[in-house]
């Protein structure tokens, strides 16, 4: 059954889900009050649903896809297993609202409110999540992968993702510009090439995470824990690592002029070939560190530790 | 409507479960102490908090914790298990004043995080029958009860762990849950009820009663049993295979006597019975714990079956899908039943009271199982690789005798290769001179699947 643009009122669409009508294409439902409705595997395709109210709504594998819910309101909602592809949700209030295995490739999340929410094993590849505030939020196990003329990298410039559950992810690429990711969780993330410029990353965790070729210019990483992560070929002029924990970080022929290096833990990190030019190295620790043909011109070095470095001969 | 009906009786029994359950002598006798001690999950976190204060005062406020211990794998849970904003409704409505959905709450509750909001909850509610307690006196005044009974309760469990913690750890400079976080003071403020008077209690820091307690929060398994609970109905045949886990906790419940002693008289009770006293707490509280999941297991199982088959028979007449529901709830429950029947099978055979010792409970299982009934092999087997975690089920098929190998139960440190799992099993079989069986089959498989992810066989 088609509908066309039809316009209903949401004691419509109940009383119609209820006699076993789930087919609501493109239907025009423009703040309706759903709230709490169960509305599990309905057909919602390509409706407009602006500014309706779904708080706590039952989605569940609901079809969403190329639907219009700009400023809806879905906190609480369970979406999990939805489709959402293609999905306008820019504006959106989803705080704590279920999206576990949803599927949101190529949806709208620009400034969505996400807080809380349950991302886990969804697929955001495409998805435009710019100034999105993601506080808290669980990507377990998302998939954000950028893949070559298919998929867009995630774009996140500007959102907020602090404290948020990034373990494990490929955030390979995406555009993390100024976004803030204090105290997020980013243990073993794969973040080659991710732009992480002006980013606050205060006290989040990167350990054993991969970014090779990252861009971390001006980015803010004091206090992090970047242990065991792979930062090689990295851009990182500007960086403030103050206290960072850099312990066996392999460093190699990143560009970390003028960084702020001081009272880091390098023990034992790989700084071979990098360039430290200007680079504050005050009171850091640099045990057993590998400088071999790093750059240290001009870089300031009172009360570093340089214990078993390796250097060059001469 | 049935299996509506069920969820809930379901979960109000659970509860009952909890209330009736005697909580812990530690929990009174140490209450006070609780008071003065915060959430400290994190043994790194002092260093963290020493150093901030080196910044300027702008970086004071994201004094937070990182690292494998802080809140990330709690919330993880209560987002996976509970509907988060409901979660976090049932917390504001306990710390701060029952939620009305105004404006003004719905600002107040995006501005804290459930990370936050947990830790004010924990502050606020220095002991965990306190915290029991008031989640479910909340609980039950909010829309949606069963909801939010389930988060009550898992919200409980997840933070057990913290209180045992809080006062196993008693460097007294350790609050981290003390954020000097401006925004958040305000907030608190600005609610009127501040959490109930902490602080006193510092003068009993060196009591016996803490040392002692300190030792019992190096016990490992508290941790343990979390990741294992979350292994429950996760896999299809691991009910009859979890139960010969059961032995292992055997040589501990020696003293449930003692534990009728009265509170008053244990600070005079020396460390040894204290320390009984205690492992019989811990002991009661897993298996509290365990039933708890379990039956919340059970509960999300209907519940995720209803949903199923509302999806599948959308098509139907209400009438007819009604019958449908009711029938497949009581074939499920049904099957559980026969499961769990299975596992008192196991059992039957206990392991004799006075052998704390597993040399001759082991001889004694190594017999059973060279007789040559899987089940037997299968428990043996766990007690013999008890060292890598594994849980397994045996079963026989002709002359070939099949061991299935629970993959996720291995210990992460444990190797995964396929081929020596299979030559370790194939050599503690060889043991047992079978006469049953003249050909081994070893599956690895992983949770959730119904095929193995690999096989090997061997001739015995």
């Amino acid at each position: 059954m088609t509908l066309g643009q039809t316009s209903m009122d949401a004691r419509e669409v109940l009383e119609r889900y209820i006699s076993g009508d789930v087919d609501f294409k493109s239907v025009t439902l423009c703040n309706a009050k759903l709230s709490g409705a169960e509305l599990i595997g309905i057909r919602l395709s390509g409706a407009n649903l602006q500014g309706a109210d779904l708080l706590f709504a039952y989605l569940t594998r609901s079809q969403l896809d190329g639907a219009d819910l700009r400023k809806s309101k879905l906190g609480g909602a369970n979406l999990k297993q939805a489709n959402l592809q293609n999905t306008h949700l820019r504006d959106a209030d989803l705080h704590g609202a279920i999206l576990q295995r949803a599927d949101l490739r190529g949806a709208d999340l620009s400034l969505a409110t996400l807080i809380d929410a349950n991302l886990m094993g969804a697929d955001l590849r495409s998805c435009n999540l710019s100034g999105a505030d993601l506080r808290g939020a669980s990507l377990r196990g998302a998939n954000l992968r950028y893949e070559r003329r298919v998929y867009n990298p995630v774009n996140l410039r500007g959102a907020n993702l602090s404290y948020c559950d990034l373990r494990d992810i490929d955030l390979s690429y995406a555009d993390l510009t100024r976004a803030n990711l204090t105290g997020a969780n980013l243990t073993q993330t794969h973040l080659r090439g991710t732009i992480f410029t002006q980013a606050k990353l205060k006290w989040a965790s990167l350990r054993r995470a991969t970014m090779i070729d990252a861009d971390l210019t001006e980015a803010d990483v004091r206090g992090a824990d970047l242990s065991d992560a792979i930062i090689a070929s990295a851009r990182m002029r500007d960086v403030r690592l103050q206290k960072a924990k850099l312990y066996m970080t392999n460093l190699a022929r990143s560009n970390m002029t003028r960084a702020d290096l001081r009272e880091a833990n390098l023990r034992e990190a790989n700084l071979l070939e990098t360039n430290l030019t200007k680079a504050d190295l005050t009171d850091a620790d640099l045990t057993n560190a590998n400088l071999f043909d790093a750059d240290l011109t001009l870089a300031r070095t009172k009360g570093a530790n340089f214990t078993g470095v390796k250097i060059n001969d001469d | 409507m049935t299996a509506r009906k069920l969820r809930s009786t379901n979960s109000a029994s659970c509860f009952d479960d909890i209330s009736s359950c005697a909580i812990s002598l530690w929990a009174s006798l140490l209450a006070s102490l609780w008071a003065s001690l915060r959430l400290c999950p994190l043994p790194v976190l002092p260093v963290h908090l020493k150093s901030v204060n080196v910044f300027d005062s702008d970086e004071l406020t994201v004094t937070r914790i990182q690292g494998p211990d802080d809140l990330f794998d709690v919330r993880g849970q209560l987002l996976r298990k509970t509907n988060p904003l409901r979660s976090k409704i049932l917390i504001f409505s306990t710390i701060y004043r029952q939620f009305d959905f105004s404006d003004r709450d719905w600002m107040a509750l995006k501005a804290q995080e459930l990370d936050e909001l947990l830790r004010h909850l924990f502050e606020a509610c220095p002991t965990l029958d306190e915290l029991d307690s008031r989640l479910h006196r909340t609980a039950r005044n909010l829309d949606g009860v069963d909801e939010n009974l389930n988060a009550a309760d898992l919200l409980v469990r997840c933070l057990t762990r913290f209180y045992v913690e809080a006062v196993g750890d008693h460097r007294p400079e350790a609050h981290p849950n003390h954020r000097p976080d401006d925004s958040s003071q305000e907030l608190a403020a600005e609610f009127e009820s501040p959490p109930d008077n902490i602080g006193f209690g510092h003068h009993i820091t060196d009591s016996p009663a803490l040392q002692m307690d300190s030792q019992r929060a190096s016990e490992p398994g508290v941790e343990d049993d979390e990741s294992e609970n979350s292994l429950f109905f996760d896999m299809t045949f691991n009910t009859a295979a979890n139960s010969p886990v059961s032995p292992a906790k055997s040589p501990v419940p020696t003293a449930p006597h003692q534990a009728q002693q009265p509170a008053t008289s244990s600070p005079r009770l020396s460390d040894r019975l204290l320390q009984h006293l205690a492992t019989t707490d811990e002991v009661q509280d897993l298996i509290r714990r365990s039933s708890k999941d379990l039956t919340e297991a059970i509960a999300q199982s209907i519940t995720d079956l209803e949903m199923n088959l509302e999806a599948t028979c959308a098509h139907i007449d209400p009438q007819e899908q009604l019958r449908i529901k009711h029938e497949a709830v009581s074939s499920l429950l049904n099957d559980v039943r026969l499961n769990l029947n299975r596992i008192g099978g196991v059992l039957e055979h206990p392991v004799p009271p006075n052998t704390p010792t597993a040399g001759p409970a082991n001889h004694e299982l190594q017999q059973q199982a060279s007789q040559g009934t899987p089940r037997a092999i299968a428990r043996w087997l766990i007690q013999r690789h008890r060292a890598s975690g594994i849980n397994l089920l045996a079963t026989q098929k002709g002359r070939c005798l099949h061991v299935v190998l629970d993959l996720a139960s291995l210990n992460p440190s444990t190797e995964h290769d396929p081929h020596r799992l299979g030559t370790q099993m194939y050599e503690s079989i060889l043991e047992l001179k079978l006469s049953s069986a003249d050909r081994l089959k070893v599956h690895g498989r992983e949770p959730g699947q119904k095929r193995p992810s690999w096989t090997r066989s061997f001739l015995l």
